[in-house]
């Protein structure tokens, strides 16, 4: 009986110190990226946040948005659902936006226009294009497909205390950017910070996430900074009021509640 | 509902909504605007016309929003109050004044409100809501061109389907040309002496339209009836003999109509089809009542590139009853094609952070040679201020045609909002 279980000892003695050795040997930048991607973008069944973006241009003009944003994971694979509701500015409170997103496919988006009480589907074709005028982009705020580019995991470094994975991604198929470096938390698996570099190799934006928060113990990013390195123009957005696995129904994501805010969630 | 009826319901949910609530919420914002529209075409003006200036316009819109805290009940009123230099008249327009509740699977809004079906733009098949043709032909901002509907919107959600019924108790026509600054195709200007009749207020005159919709993967399909009557004015002669005086009057219709939309190449298609039904006149020979009509619509829209929009729309109406129209038109009147044909051009572009908005949206009809072109920029100052120049120009070979006919009153305006 001891000698057996000497031997199973000594069995688990040969196996964990390879399994630490294998732990020790970085993951491949992909699956990198695939739980960045599941930390930062689809973390809980659902979330619900009040974002208030800062736009501020590179003379010191400043421009606000502040939505509610209702986000629902689909039982397929990397779909999604964001429902956002604005409250400033003035000129554009009431108005909502529903976004569906698919993994390897255009979105489908809808606009309510209050003043008019018209729901119009809008082409999206172009992910790259500017976020309510910020300088993220429908890409930046639902994540872009893994296989729309090839990554390389450079270094691990340490970045504002944090020890990260830092991943260079050069895109396959047409981006604002040429390639773009990636400093993700090797803890948190949330990007630290981001690099991006256009068709001449010039860095032109800089993504930062400048607070993180746990929420019911997710590790959200709870502040974040985009800068146009060549316009001056940035933005920071700030979420407040997070929290996750609410039960957001699913319906919610409809014509209906484009035409009939739902209160409960957005007030 | 009269707004005295309106507001009362408004107060009563409104009291109901606090009654039940510590953290009711309540909203106040609005905006000021100003809007100006310069007549950019010759016209010989008598002197009843305001020839040069279509529209000298100041407004203070306050939109005060309530919610119950448990967001079952709610209130809205929209109300605009103006000065308008033209007319020399200063007053109150409400635009929306409106309770609602939503119970999950039910909803209601009883009062002023905007009901906006269909997919076509400014080509209108199964919206039969009440449009103010006055404000889109004198230089108002796009969202004047729709009217509120004194109703009663029922919706209902059951997991299969989505359904709204919608149930005016008076029926609200159009507003439509009538004289200074607008002209428009008069077809008996002879007769000046005119009286406008508009249907009894009673049960079986209630306008009532549904819509029943639901999405089918990433498509929506839709189904719509109504009945009530044609927005814009038909005319009889009191004596048909030796008419004396014109009757304008809104003879009953009959709409069904169906609506798909969704992704294709890359793209947003639209498709839309319906029946207009003239219930007076289904043998189509009484030259004052519009023919049934069947008409349809195909729209695409694409994002051609970055912050530019594309869409492009054609559309056609038929006459169901031509032959018996063209017997019955009394000579020297202008004869209208069976087939109308029409197709449209948006091209919108953004810039400088979407703060800068280019348009241009150019509508031509084919058979009716005629054209509408509306060319804009509109620039976003601040958050809270935006200004807008831009032109609707009317042009076309007959002046009896649908946009020929506001050859004159092509302009340039000019709008400033500051929203708050």
């Amino acid at each position: 009986m001891l000698k057996r279980a000497g031997v199973v000892m000594a069995l688990a003695a040969g196996v964990l110190p390879g399994q630490q050795v294998r732990a020790q040997e970085p993951p491949s930048a992909g699956t990198i990226l695939a739980k960045s991607q599941q930390a930062f973008f689809y973390a809980g069944s659902d979330m619900k946040a009040r974002v208030l973006m800062t736009l501020t241009s590179a003379s010191g003009q400043k421009r606000v948005r502040e939505l509610t944003m209702l986000r629902r994971n689909e039982a397929t694979e990397g779909e999604q659902k964001y429902f956002m509701y604005f409250h400033q500015p003035a000129d554009v409170k009431g108005m909502t936006f529903l976004v569906v997103k698919y993994p390897r496919k255009d979105d489908d988006r809808w606009l309510f226009v209050p003043a008019i009480n018209m729901v119009k589907r809008l082409a999206a074709r172009d992910a790259s294009q500017s976020f309510v005028g910020s300088d993220f982009t429908y890409e930046d705020v639902s994540g872009r497909d893994l296989e729309a580019d090839d990554h390389t995991l450079l270094r691990e470094e340490r970045v504002g205390g944090r020890d990260c994975y830092v991943i260079e991604s050069v895109a396959r198929s047409p981006a604002q950017y040429k390639r773009k470096l990636a400093w993700i938390d090797r803890t948190s698996f949330l990007p630290v910070k981001e690099e991006y570099y256009d068709a001449k190799d010039e860095l032109f934006r800089t993504f930062t996430a400048d607070e993180v928060a746990d929420v019911g113990g997710v590790p959200t990013v709870t502040q974040r900074t985009m800068a146009n390195r060549k316009t001056g123009h940035t933005t920071t957005v700030v979420f407040t009021d997070v929290a996750y696995g609410l039960g957001i129904e699913a319906d919610i994501f409809s014509e209906r509640y484009l035409r009939e805010p739902p209160r409960k969630w957005v007030q | 509902m009269r707004p005295a009826t309106a507001l009362g319901a408004v107060c009563a949910a409104l009291a109901l909504a606090s009654a039940t609530s510590a953290r009711a919420q309540t909203a106040l914002h609005g905006f000021v605007q100003g809007n100006y529209a310069l007549r950019a075409a010759d016209a010989d003006c008598p002197p009843t016309f305001d020839c040069g200036v279509m529209r000298a316009e100041e407004r203070l819109q306050l939109k005060l929003d309530h919610a119950s805290s448990d967001g079952r009940a709610g209130a809205l009123a929209r109300v605009d109050l103006f000065h308008d230099a033209l007319r020399a008249e200063a007053g109150v327009d409400v635009r929306e004044l409106s309770a609602d509740v939503n119970l999950g699977r039910f909803s209601a809004r009883l009062g002023r409100q905007v009901v906006t079906w269909g997919l076509g733009e400014l080509l209108f098949i199964n919206d039969v809501f009440p449009k103010d043709w006055v404000a889109f032909l004198t230089g108002a901002p796009l969202e004047y061109l729709k009217l509120g509907n004194d109703a009663l919107r029922l919706g209902i959600y059951p997991p299969f389907a989505n359904a709204e019924v919608v149930v005016s108790p008076v029926f609200q026509s159009d507003q439509v040309p009538s004289g200074s600054p607008l002209f428009f195709f008069d077809p008996m200007p002879a007769l000046t002496d005119r009286t406008t009749e508009r249907p009894a207020v009673e049960l079986e005159n209630m306008p009532v339209a549904g819509r029943l919709y639901r999405s089918v993967g990433r498509f929506e399909m839709a189904l719509y009836a109504s009945r009530g009557f044609y927005g814009t004015p038909a005319v009889r002669p009191d004596d048909p003999a030796a008419p004396g005086r014109l009757i304008l009057f809104h003879p009953r219709l009959a709409t069904y109509g169906a609506s798909l939309q969704g992704p294709a190449l890359g793209g947003v298609l639209s498709l839309e089809g319906g029946y207009y039904e003239s219930l007076q006149d289904r043998s189509g020979t009484d030259p004052g009542i519009e023919n049934s009509q069947a008409r349809g619509l195909l729209a695409y829209q694409l994002q051609p590139w970055t912050d530019g929009s594309l869409s492009v729309q054609y559309y056609v109406e038929a006459m169901m009853q031509h032959d018996a129209y063209r017997a019955s038109l009394p000579p020297g009147l202008p004869s209208r094609d069976r087939y109308r044909h029409v197709t449209s051009v948006r091209l919108r572009q953004l810039g400088l952070h979407q703060t800068l908005q280019l348009g241009l949206f150019a509508l031509l009809s084919p058979s009716d040679q005629d054209l509408y072109l509306n060319p804009s920029v509109r620039y976003q100052v601040t958050d809270e201020l935006w200004a807008e120049v831009g032109g609707n120009v009317f042009s076309g070979k007959e002046p009896s045609t649908f946009f020929g006919q506001f050859e004159k009153n092509s302009h340039v305006y000019v709008t400033a909002r500051y929203a708050f």
